[in-house]
């Protein structure tokens, strides 16, 4: 097999596996994002918190 | 065994956090993860001792990947324990180290040399970025250095300790930690920047301040966090969510119960960051090692200007364009950076699913201990769904073949013959 064919070829069998797939619905996307981000801003939120002390104590000592 | 062996005198002078003998309640993982992201987090705030002035962080790229913060204690992040893991692999996947992984004394080995190594280059690294940076001199060096170091190795007990006793892994646990706190701070911190004192840190603060007086802003200049920012961090979230939310599922069918049909599903970005992780860990290794060898005026990896922007050499080339303007001005670079960031992604995600055993066998292995099962499409079906997952899997090779999938850039590999049998083949004749 020359290059273009392997090419073609596996450009072909990527479709395939891309429709195969299974995308998620409205429900299951919007409760993903929904936990997602929940708990982006939960570790996040202790992060902001910790970063707030420390920047208060360096810049009003 | 292996020439590995004579390392394993060493390691019970390593530090290890044990393993939990019971089972560990949901309520105790929680507080486990959340007490040692929080000494994360304060770690991160440690200033070094003996670093006076501010400095130029060249990393600061990579920085956020590796969950390190720059002028801290923990400057290097899991920046050394990747690096163990990726030469590890590499010397393991090449067959230059003779491992058999799937040895229990294998694993041992192949665990202790990987964090023996990851000391060594927490001590490596801190002296590279201390010198390289020229932190402090003199003795004062050996201390930040030191101080560098100990914050790595920190970061090490801390990943294991997660690992271990918490969910899933502290190093994803860090990044994660890390990018979402940036995040929030740049959106909705309220204190004053401290290079522009009239200005305020978030974006979301600094966007109200500005519709109060009436004069909504919507960009800032230089490096403060605007509102087109947050737009396009919302934007990116959602479109990641969706993707790592697809997912392709293997149908399955029980030999010992007819008509019982299960599905394996099998994410679409199957190694999720990680190749992204040890892609990001080669370049500022690579950054690192240039900068060494330009103290000692040595440029053939590259050159850096006085405020360590790379200038020339492969250097320039790993580096992502910073704005859509710098894209407009360099679109060659950005291409050229782009390229190379899809093929070693690609490399790593092959080599991690390789070495992590994610791969067809073991997955092969596990739908058969669910239940000796057979994946449905030996039984045949009518549905254009299934039928065009047979061709796929069974076209090719001697009658068997499996999928096995690409990470990054969410392709999936056919690999046909004898070896991936197992996957469709559940122990289960037809």
């Amino acid at each position: 097999m020359n290059i273009k064919e392997k090419l073609s070829e596996f450009y072909k069998s990527s479709r395939r596996v891309w429709k195969l797939s299974k995308k998620p619905d409205k429900a299951e996307y919007s409760l993903t994002a929904k936990v997602t981000g929940l708990g982006m801003v939960i570790i996040g939120g202790l992060g902001f918190i910790i970063i707030l002390i420390a920047e208060l104590i360096t810049r009003y000592k | 065994m292996s020439k590995l062996e004579i390392f394993s005198p060493l390691y019970r002078f390593l530090p290890e956090v044990s393993v939990p003998k019971r089972h560990i309640p949901f309520k105790e993982k929680i507080t486990w993860s959340a007490v040692i992201l929080s000494i994360y987090f304060a770690l991160s705030q440690i200033p070094l001792y003996g670093v006076s002035e501010k400095v130029m962080d060249w990393l600061s790229g990579f920085r956020v990947v590796l969950a390190g913060n720059s002028g801290t204690i923990l400057t290097l992040g899991i920046g050394p324990i990747v690096t163990a893991g990726i030469i590890m692999q590499l010397l393991v996947g090449s067959d230059i180290l003779d491992l058999d992984l799937t040895t229990h004394k294998g694993k041992e080995i192949f665990q202790g040399t990987q964090k023996l190594l990851a000391i060594f280059l927490c001590f490596f690294e801190a002296f590279a970025m201390a010198k390289g940076e020229n932190m402090a001199q003199g003795a004062m060096l050996l201390i930040v250095t030191i101080q560098m170091a100990i914050g790595g190795i920190l970061v090490m007990i801390m990943d294991e300790v997660v690992t271990k006793w918490g969910f899933g892994s502290g190093i994803s646990l860090f990044i994660a930690g890390r990018v979402s706190a940036q995040v929030l701070w740049k959106a909705f911190s309220f204190l004053p920047s401290e290079t522009s004192p009239d200005q305020l840190i978030g974006a979301v603060p600094a966007f109200i301040k500005s519709f109060i007086n009436g004069n909504p802003e919507w960009t800032r200049p230089g490096l403060l966090p605007g509102m087109d920012q947050v737009f396009f961090t919302v934007v990116v979230f959602l479109i990641i969510v969706y993707i790592e939310s697809i997912r392709v599922e293997i149908p399955l069918s029980y030999g010992k119960f007819k008509g019982i049909r299960g599905r394996y599903p099998i994410k679409f970005i199957y190694a999720s960051n990680i190749p992204m992780i040890l892609t990001v860990a080669m370049f500022s290794n690579i950054k690192l090692m240039a900068h060494i060898l330009n103290t000692r005026g040595i440029t053939w990896l590259g050159t850096f200007d006085s405020r360590g922007n790379a200038v020339s050499g492969i250097v320039d080339y790993i580096q992502p364009p910073y704005s859509l303007y710098a894209l407009s001005q360099e679109p060659f670079k950005a291409l050229v950076y782009l390229i190379m960031v899809v093929l070693l992604c690609i490399f790593f995600a092959v080599l991690w699913i390789e070495l992590t055993q994610m791969g067809p066998e073991a997955v092969a292995k596990k739908t058969g201990e669910i239940g000796n099962a057979d994946p449905w499409i030996q039984k045949g079906s009518k549905s254009s769904e299934e039928s065009s997952f047979q061709i796929h899997t069974t076209g090719y090779g001697d009658g068997w073949s499996s999928c096995r999938i690409d990470s990054c850039c969410g392709k999936l590999y056919r690999c046909s013959g004898n070896r991936h049998r197992n996957l469709i083949n559940c122990g289960h004749p037809v």
